[in-house]
């Protein structure tokens, strides 16, 4: 799977660590979303296009 | 979800216990040191009983009291204890990034401990297969922990770096 996530968090202007906090998250979390490196789980993808006021496949899409 | 790890600062409790542990083992593994005022008279469970339920000293029995001197099996608590405390505490923020690291190192710990017991009936025999399984009792937790913060290390390291 990939994502958008660290474009559209720099679009909103939101640092890794804003981003973390408002989720509930670690900012190394929100990092290995961002690289790819981790998948994360339904309720956190939801919380995180909640925070960034975006649908879900317009962040999280597959290969 | 639930977490069922300890809380964070246990491993406070922790690493101090493993630490103290280990020096103690070396010390008994190595030279053989005891702690005079700990020759105590302990519970066994398939032992040669001094005590209970036999009629000679040397006869064995389902359930007895020994004669022991508590000093290596106080080692071998502290490691276990400590190591348990040590690699299922929490981090500051546990999130499930960092339960989807400790499963992974918990398989890989896995695999490394059956590789290396593998070899040891493979290649050890007599009393170095004894003193092995004497080591084989807390090596995963070794494992473990030792591949659980290189993950964790590894993570922060590449997260700083940006």
């Amino acid at each position: 799977m990939q994502n958008r996530l660290r474009e559209i968090r720099m679009n909103e202007n939101l640092s890794q660590q804003a981003l973390a906090e408002k989720t509930g998250v670690s900012r190394q979390s929100i990092h290995a979303i961002e690289k790819g490196k981790y998948v994360p789980s339904t309720e956190l993808a939801l919380k995180i296009c909640r925070e960034l006021d975006q649908k879900v496949e317009d962040i999280f899409f597959l290969d | 979800m639930k977490s069922t790890l300890f809380p964070y600062f246990y491993r406070y409790i922790g690493w101090p216990l493993l630490i103290a542990g280990l020096i103690l083992g070396f010390f008994v593994v190595f030279f053989d040191f005891s702690i005079s005022w700990m020759d105590i008279k302990t519970l066994t469970i398939g032992g040669k009983s001094n005590y209970f339920f036999t009629n000679s000293d040397t006869s064995r029995s389902f359930i007895g009291v020994i004669d022991d001197n508590f000093t290596n099996e106080l080692a071998a608590l502290f490691i276990l204890i400590g190591s348990v405390l040590v690699a299922f505490s929490k981090q500051k923020v546990e999130d499930e990034f960092f339960q989807q690291l400790r499963f992974e190192s918990i398989i890989w710990a896995l695999k490394v401990q059956s590789i290396v017991l593998l070899l040891a009936i493979l290649f050890l025999y007599n009393f170095a297969f004894l003193a092995f399984m004497m080591i084989a009792l807390v090596s995963f937790y070794v494992f473990y922990i030792g591949r659980y913060h290189f993950q964790l290390m590894k993570v922060k390291k590449n997260a700083h770096a940006e």
